[in-house]
């Protein structure tokens, strides 16, 4: 046992000091009378209770004697020590992909995986063994990191719900062997196993299946793509056995091909020309399967969205010609606030007032960028003053704070002084926007694709077609890495990043580390959540207990006192 | 003591019998009724009171000290029976301290003198000593016998051979009162001041209670002996004052008139 103040143990000595006055202390009062031999008559009884009360007496010494010692001991603040562990890490992954929504067991796969997984999650802890939860859909995720509390990983496994994705095994094993290859993980997966486990890949990993579903009866639409008016599907045959294929097209059999032949676990890809004009159309695999789920797709054709592009680049105009967008392009200097679009891009420019379109993307000129964080003395946090952005960037109504993970990350932060490339990316007074800083293009944020390209790709992130503005992808690094970028180090403002409340109507990046940033931030995340579950070996504080247990004996001291005094 | 004599002093009538003086028949009762009687006259003679006193190391201990109110209680009665002139005796138990027969007022100085050097005398077996006593005055006499009778074999043997010869036992039973209302308690070591003897004892109230029961069973014991024995018994506490035991107990229990 450690402890935290050993110095106070030196209090033991009361303990010594009380047991040297207890021994030294006079016995019994001695009194001279004239008679015992009555006293010896009453023996039996008198004995007796002397007996008893020199027990209690003796007991109520040692009470004492164990409470100085309890509390010194208590004082001294011990550390329970974790004996050493001797289990081991094991990975229970359930896939939740769509074909585990299959309902050839019921109720369905998943459902049988999870009360699999919960059986032997409850058999690996109680074998003195660590549990993480992942869930294997695309991609792959931790649920919950190592842990030994059951009624964890219990919650998360019922929190497990389908995610209606394709399997990523591949994802899952380099999952895998990025976060938990070195503790020499097992891994037992729950799934039904329709995929290849690539062993060749992690010869080392300790991989438990547990397939769960019958023999796979499953015909799926596996991806499909549509470019006006072509449509390419891909079909695939999981069944064991051949099977003929018919596609219906919002409920009509196909004529041509009228019938597909689809060999066991194979698959074919079919090519159709749709005639039909309608903005939405059903297609599906008439045969019935185990996972009816797999077997539609719904084509949408959606109409051009109106794009009113403020910006006197050529090279913009073609690069948004190119997205099947209907494209107005204005010169700024012909710009007004009555154009009405589903989508304004300022590029190079920023109007006095905005428009009330619901998207936007604002690219503010040099010289009158976006410093809206300058100046401000009151909440200790810049503040716009002279942008005309603060029209619709309330500020007042956002709450700021600092988040210390990320400040570690040496984040560029948002400020005049670095001329740092900026992007902010969110809803701002109830409208999505991206707004950049003027010295993006400027800066040497690498690019992928030029500027043009760059500014569609946001659009479309605008329009939903992207999870968010598409950045070139840096390779991941282990180290986390100091920004580059072109402008001098900021100084006079505190490092960090700040998000909103919530964090997740508003987050500001910097475009330089963004896509670096966020890798690592994930990565952050991820090991803290690891070490997190990890700390659950740490030494427990036993005060408390050193502490309660004196106080009993106070009160069991007070009860024998009270009884027998 | 009043005995049956040959004083003056006319008593009762009684029916001649075979060996009888014929000088004492009354002729003129013998005329009235024709039938011899004899007179008895009444013989007053000086009795011996024999004071025995224990003069053990228990007896030395109380408040009021039980030795002390014993003397003053022997001297009020040697008093009495010095005046009455009767002889008075005194002996200590264990054998130490003796008076001898003496009888008359003027022997009151010198027996309240004697009394006045009385001091406990260590250890004594009441029964043992009494029994020697018995041995050593085979005349019988009335004996105020006055210990506590704090003695584990008891006096009650003792008690026996005095009656045996003959002696008038008169058994006047003195305590402290804290020997029978116990005023301490606590964690103790008790000892016995005249044997020495320890013993350690917790009175709580419990134990208190179990030794007044004890206590009042030994008494109980002693005073039915007495009665079986035709033995007047008084139970004197020490803190009862000599004036009201000679002037109201003693009356009561019919030792004086």
């Amino acid at each position: 046992m450690n402890f935290s103040q050993p110095l106070f143990l030196f209090s033991l000595l009361s303990a010594l000091l009380f047991l040297w006055i207890v021994l030294r202390r006079p016995r019994r009062q001695l009194r001279k009378v004239s008679q015992v031999f009555l006293f010896l008559r009453a023996r039996k009884e008198v004995l007796f209770r002397f007996t008893r009360w020199q027990l209690i007496k003796n007991l109520i010494i040692v009470l004492q004697l164990l409470f100085l010692i309890f509390l010194s001991l208590a004082v001294a603040g011990p550390q329970g020590v974790i004996p050493p562990w001797s289990g081991k890490y094991c990975v229970v992954v359930v896939d939740t992909s769509l074909s585990m929504m299959a309902q050839d067991i019921v109720p369905d796969r998943l459902s049988l995986a999870l009360d699999l997984a919960q059986a032997k999650t409850e058999e690996l802890l109680s074998s003195g063994n660590t549990v993480s939860l992942w869930e294997l859909s695309s991609p792959p995720r931790i649920v919950q990191g190592f842990t030994t509390n059951f009624q964890k990983l219990k919650d998360a496994l019922r929190a497990l719900e389908p995610s209606y994705s394709s399997t990523d095994i591949l994802g899952l094993l380099e999952l895998l062997d990025k976060w938990v290859a070195p503790k020499k993980v097992e891994v037992y997966l729950f799934s039904d196993l329709a995929f290849s486990l690539f062993p060749e890949k992690f010869p080392q990993l300790v991989l438990h299946s547990q397939a769960v579903g019958q023999v796979s009866d499953n015909l799926a639409i596996a991806s499909s793509k549509f470019q006006d008016p072509v449509l390419w599907l891909s079909l695939k045959n999981f069944s064991q056995k051949d099977r003929e294929v018919h596609l219906l097209i919002d409920g009509q059999r196909l004529k041509e091909p009228a019938s597909i032949w689809m060999e066991s676990m194979g698959s074919e890809e079919v090519s159709l020309t749709l005639t039909s004009t309608k903005p939405y159309l059903k297609v599906e695999i008439e045969e019935k399967d185990a996972l009816p789920w797999d077997n539609v797709i719904y084509v949408v054709r959606p109409q051009p969205l109106k794009v009113i592009l403020v910006s006197s680049s050529p090279f913009l105009k073609s690069a948004f010609q190119a997205m099947n967008l209907m494209v107005v392009s204005v010169n700024p200097e012909d710009y007004s606030p009555d154009l009405q679009g589903d989508l304004v891009v300022f590029e190079n420019f920023l109007p006095q007032s905005l428009p009330d379109t619901p998207l936007f993307v604002v690219h503010p000129p040099q010289g009158n960028g976006f410093f809206p964080w300058v100046g401000i003395e009151e909440k200790g946090f810049p503040v716009l003053k002279e942008s005309p952005l603060l029209e619709f960037l309330d500020l007042s109504s956002v709450d700021f704070y600092q988040v210390p993970v990320i400040q570690s990350l040496t984040l560029v932060p948002v400020g005049y002084w670095g001329k740092a490339p900026f992007l902010l990316q969110g809803t701002i007074a109830g409208r999505k926007a991206v707004v950049f800083s003027p010295n993006l293009s400027y800066s040497n944020f690498t690019l992928e694709a030029s500027f043009p390209v760059f500014l569609a790709n946001v659009v479309r992130f605008l329009t939903g077609d992207e999870p968010g503005p598409v950045l070139p992808e840096q390779v991941g690094s282990e180290e986390l890495l100091e920004p580059s970028y072109g402008g001098e180090r900021f100084s006079g403002s505190p490092p960090g990043l700040y998000l909103h409340k919530g964090a997740q109507e508003l987050r500001f990046y910097s475009c330089a580390l963004m896509s670096e940033e966020e890798s690592n931030l994930t990565r952050h995340t991820e090991v803290e959540r690891l070490g997190a579950s990890e700390s659950t070996d740490a030494p427990r504080d036993l005060t408390p207990f050193f502490l309660a247990f004196p106080l009993t004996l106070i009160l069991i001291e007070e009860i024998l006192r009270k009884r027998h005094v | 003591m009043r005995k049956g004599g040959a004083s003056v002093e006319f008593a009762d009538f009684r029916t001649y019998t075979w060996g009888d003086d014929f000088r004492l028949i009354d002729w003129n009762s013998y005329a009235r009724l024709d039938r011899p009687f004899v007179k008895v006259y009444r013989d007053e003679e000086g009795i011996t009171i024999h004071f025995l006193l224990d003069c053990s190391n228990s007896m030395d201990w109380g408040s009021p000290n039980k030795l002390e109110y014993s003397l003053r209680l022997i001297a009020a009665l040697g008093f009495i029976a010095c005046s009455g002139y009767n002889w008075v005796k005194f002996q200590s138990l264990p054998d130490g301290y003796s008076y001898p027969e003496k009888r008359g007022r003027y022997q009151i100085p010198s027996f309240f003198d004697f009394l006045s050097g009385i001091r406990s005398q260590g250890q004594c077996h009441l029964n043992r000593e009494i029994s020697r006593y018995a041995e050593l005055n085979p005349r019988p006499s009335l004996i105020f016998l006055i210990s506590d009778a704090l003695d584990p074999l008891g006096v009650e043997g003792g008690i026996k051979r005095l009656l045996a010869r003959g002696h008038q036992v008169i058994f006047m039973h003195i305590l402290a009162p804290e020997e029978f209302q116990l005023e301490y308690g606590g964690d103790l070591e008790l000892e016995d001041m005249e044997w020495g003897t320890k013993v350690e004892v917790t009175l709580e109230e419990q134990t208190v209670k179990v030794f007044q029961e004890t206590f009042e069973r030994w008494q109980a014991s002693l005073r039915s002996f007495c009665l079986a024995h035709q033995i007047p018994y008084l139970f004197v506490p020490s803190s009862l004052s000599c004036e009201e035991l000679i002037l109201k107990r003693f009356p009561m229990a019919g030792i004086l008139r």
